[in-house]
């Protein structure tokens, strides 16, 4: 076979060969946490009034710093912003955290915590309801880490409205 | 003092000897095409006297004429791209005569004696070259209708691209920017920027180009710093007697992702642009105006692309022997930045952090360029070169832009004496000096100067011998000052006609930027800190090649290559707690060795065309016992093109392996997500085109398909390339 019959096979089989393999294409595995929040003790409606899962790559110490980590995307939040919140006066919810309906990234969340708007104001009546914890009975905060193209199970968060985890911001 | 006037007055009276340009005699005449369009005056045709320093080009109407000759005998050397070069020996010049020829040319299907400057800093035939070397014409650039250089880079056998960063044969992979192994030249002057040290490819105005020389492996003996995978030559257009007018128009959109997933807007995603040029040389006066102006909506989220360009070159012939060629060029861009994917199911959408980020960008450069015949066998060259650039970015966590301003000022003096038949000389020295005062690099000030040397002997009638080197010294004000000698040496033997035998050494070695060296950035809590102790990178290129014409319609080439280098710059991620941190650092020793082949056909007159070019490379790492990173092993192209009448068609089509490593760490540490998930390259391009100057109408109107099957594939880590993307391109030539 000559070289230029070679040359010429070999880019037809090449052609034909692209057009049949579209390459990369979506994993369609989406990376977050899934789990359950119980309730107990709901508060009276007027003060029940949103409920939204956060995440903070950083121990919020105080209102400025929760602001700048929402801004910067080093906290996210579930249901986004924007969307309706959790259902309420519920024994429970499963949730999955995911980055197929909300922002997520693939790392580690210091601290996991169902945020409660408990007034009017949406800029300050919050405070956390429920925090993700390891150790039962306790408000201590354990890390979440999101991997890629897994969703974590069992992050679950107890709630109880008479009994609620300390604020961490001032 | 007396004795030393004398020894200068000898010296110099050796150098230039017996043929300073004097009254002489001339050589004139006029060049017309044979074949189909016979009798037709070719213009543009270059006609140099071999062995000398002399030569010229032909006018509108296909005349030359060369004075001031010095009596004697000389071989006349006719070329012109599409054209069989035409060679006439013992042409006998007398003094206050004029020797007269007329040369008619004929049509050649393949290219095969292409007039080349790169090689050895002047102009000589590509079958004198001792090393390996590629030519992609302007003709092949506007066909493609590539909007920046590195498009038409992508074509050339031995070279590939990994984002914008061009890789010659495996000596580069992707450094983010900062520092470049191959060396970028506009019109012989290098071309980098001063603060980044790298090829910035979108301030040459494509529509510009006359043609891109790519010399393959290390060639810092003659060009210093950065050239130490290759050399990569810009050659900007001649100015046309004939009043020239190109105004070009171009459209197009991108065809929707192939998966819903990656559906980011309902809206389609438009490109267009536009440029006017204008060309005149009256008398000894030329003057070439450009502007354009490009707007790219971008197939993914916040990677808009708005651009302008203004170019304008004037040449103005002082003598018979001397003239003066002034560039300036000036590019305006500004962008959003994708950096780089969300995750692979939001391949075209950059994380939310980067969602608003955008780069804005001034560069403009001047240069200079002085050519005089100080004899028929010395010609002198000053070169000159001003290039600034202004860039900055925005992002979302910083307060207001991040800017960098660099200025890079060059000069180079050489001559090439044409000393008796056996020996060429080219000698001379160059300097630099950049100014960089940026947010990230600080305010730092770098420079170096050189001085080199190159004998070209002709040993025998088939028998060439080059030897040269270069020395080189750096300030301090980068790292620690340090100083190279860059040999090298080649032979080139013809056994038979059409044959050429080729071996080659050369040393290079690159000095690392500003950048490497002292960048401070940080975002979040991934930091980028300096690392003032970077010394600079060499690599040994040793090359033996053979090229064969195939009778009168092809060409045949193979190489066989290998470069070992030493003190690699790469960036490194370090972990320290929760905080990461990249550095540069010299990490790596390595060794890249390979072979190459191309092969070119042309049938029917050069109606139909077919090349191909396959390298491989096998990469290693010597250091960490693995493959270098973003070096495909396997890059091959080919392209065929019909032309019937009035009507062309052509089509490409390119297969670059999945490259063996990537930026691993930062796919595992989440920095780019999916960031591993990369396939084999396979795109094929089609496009069909009329000319309808066939008609008397001059116009010239191409539709392109390319990525014509929406092949997904990705360069540069989580960087999803274009989907297929059709663009009709419209040309008036007035």
């Amino acid at each position: 076979m000559s070289i230029r019959a070679a040359a010429v096979k070999l880019a037809v089989f090449m052609l034909l060969w692209s057009g049949c393999d579209k390459g990369l294409e979506p994993l369609n595995e989406p990376s977050g946490f899934s789990g359950v929040i119980r309730f107990k003790n709901w508060p009276p409606p007027d003060s029940a009034l949103e409920l939204r899962l956060t995440a903070f790559e950083r121990y919020p110490s105080d209102t400025s710093s929760i602001v700048r980590a929402l801004f910067a995307g080093q906290a996210v939040v579930y249901p986004p912003v924007g969307s309706t919140g959790f259902a309420k006066f519920v024994d429970s919810i499963a949730y999955v955290f995911s980055d197929e309906g909300a922002i997520i990234k693939v790392t580690e969340y210091k601290y996991v915590a169902l945020a409660w708007r408990y007034g009017t104001n949406f800029l300050v009546d919050w405070r956390p309801a429920g925090v993700y914890t390891t150790t039962p009975g306790s408000f201590d905060p354990a890390p979440v880490r999101v991997l890629l193209h897994r969703i974590t199970p069992n992050i679950d968060i107890e709630v109880d409205f008479y009994n609620l985890p300390p604020k961490p911001w001032q | 003092m007396a004795m030393r006037r004398q020894y200068c007055t000898a010296l110099l009276v050796f150098v230039i000897s017996s043929n300073v340009l004097a009254a002489g005699g001339s050589i004139s005449g006029r060049v017309t095409a044979g074949g189909e369009a016979e009798g037709e005056p070719l213009v543009g045709v270059t006609v140099f006297l071999q062995g000398t320093a002399r030569g010229t080009t032909t006018n509108a109407k296909g005349q030359f004429r060369i004075s001031e000759v010095s009596p004697g005998t000389f071989t006349i050397v006719f070329s012109m791209v599409g054209y069989r070069r035409e060679t006439r020996p013992d042409v006998l010049v007398e003094e206050g005569k004029e020797a007269v020829l007329n040369v008619s040319m004929t049509q050649a299907p393949i290219q095969t004696e292409q007039v080349v400057v790169t090689a050895s800093k002047r102009q000589q035939s590509l079958e004198e070259v001792p090393v390996s070397m590629s030519i992609m014409e302007a003709a092949e650039i506007e066909q493609r209708n590539s909007l920046v250089i590195d498009d038409a880079l992508r074509y050339i056998p031995g070279v590939n691209m990994t984002g914008s960063q061009v890789n010659i044969r495996g000596s580069s992979g992707y450094s983010r920017g900062a520092g470049s192994r191959v060396l970028m030249l506009v019109d012989g002057i290098p071309f980098i920027t001063g603060d980044t040290g790298e090829l910035n490819f979108e301030s040459i105005p494509v529509g510009q180009v006359d043609r891109i020389e790519v010399v393959k492996g290390a060639s810092s003996a003659l060009y210093g710093s950065n050239a130490l995978g290759g050399v990569i030559n810009v050659i900007t257009k001649p100015i046309s007697e004939v009043p020239e007018t190109i105004i070009r128009a171009y459209g197009g959109f991108y065809n929707k992702p192939s998966f819903d997933q990656w559906k980011w807007t309902e809206s389609t995603r438009f490109m267009n642009g536009q440029s006017v040029s204008y060309a005149h040389k009256v008398g000894d006066l030329g003057v070439s105006l450009f502007a354009s102006r490009q707007f790219d909506d971008g197939y993914r989220q916040n990677d808009f692309r708005r651009r302008y360009n203004f170019y304008v070159k004037t040449t103005e012939d002082f003598s018979a022997s001397n003239s003066l060629t002034l560039n300036f060029s000036m590019l305006y861009q500004y962008g959003g930045q994708f950096l780089y994917w969300r995750n692979l199911d939001s391949a075209l959408i950059p994380p939310v952090l980067q969602k608003t980020d955008n780069v804005k960008s001034m560069r403009y450069y001047a240069s200079a360029l002085y050519n005089d015949a100080l004899a028929d066998n010395l010609l002198f060259t000053a070169k000159a070169l001003y290039y600034h650039n202004d860039w900055g970015y925005e992002t979302i966590n910083a307060i207001g832009r991040t800017e960098s301003l660099s200025d890079d000022i060059r000069a180079e003096v050489l001559s090439t004496l044409f000393l008796d038949r056996v020996h060429t000389l080219t000698a001379g020295f160059d300097g630099n000096v950049d100014i960089v005062g940026a947010d990230i690099f600080g305010s730092k000030t770098v420079g170096g100067l050189a001085v080199y040397g190159q004998d070209e002997m002709k040993v025998a009638e088939n028998l060439s011998l080059t030897l040269g080197a270069r020395f080189d010294y750096q300030s301090a004000g980068l790292t620690k000052a340090s100083s190279q000698l860059n040999p090298k040496a080649a032979v080139l033997y013809n056994p038979a006609a059409g044959t050429t035998l080729r071996a080659s050494f050369g040393r290079g070695f690159r000095v690392p930027s500003v950048a490497e060296a002292f960048i401070s950035a940080g975002v979040s809590n991934l930091t980028v800190i300096p690392n003032p102790d970077l010394v600079p990178e060499n690599s040994y290129s040793y090359e033996v090649g053979i090229s064969q014409m195939l009778g009168g319609f092809g060409t045949f080439d193979f190489a066989a290559f290998r470069s070992d280098y030493d003190n690699l710059v790469e960036a490194g991620l370090i972990v320290s707690g929760q905080n990461l941190q990249i550095q540069w650092r010299n990490v790596t020793k390595a060794r890249v060795q390979g072979i190459e082949t191309s092969f070119k056909l042309g049938l029917f007159d050069g109606d139909l065309l077919y090349s191909l070019g396959y390298t491989y490379v096998y990469p290693e790492d010597i250091t960490h016992d693995d493959l270098l990173k973003y070096r495909p092993r396997h890059v091959f192209y080919t392209t065929a093109r019909g032309q019937l009448g009035w009507l062309s068609a052509s089509v490409d089509f390119r297969f670059i392996s999945r490259v063996d490593r990537v930026d691993v760490e930062l796919v595992e540490v989440g920095i780019v997500p999916d960031g591993d998930e990369r396939v084999d390259i396979f795109v094929t391009d089609f496009r069909i085109g009329a000319d309808l100057s066939f008609f008397d109408v001059p116009l010239n109107i191409t539709l392109s398909l390319n990525n014509a099957f929406q092949y997904n594939y990705v360069e540069l880590i989580g960087n999803m390339m274009p989907p297929r993307t059709y663009v009709l391109v419209i040309e008036a030539k007035l």
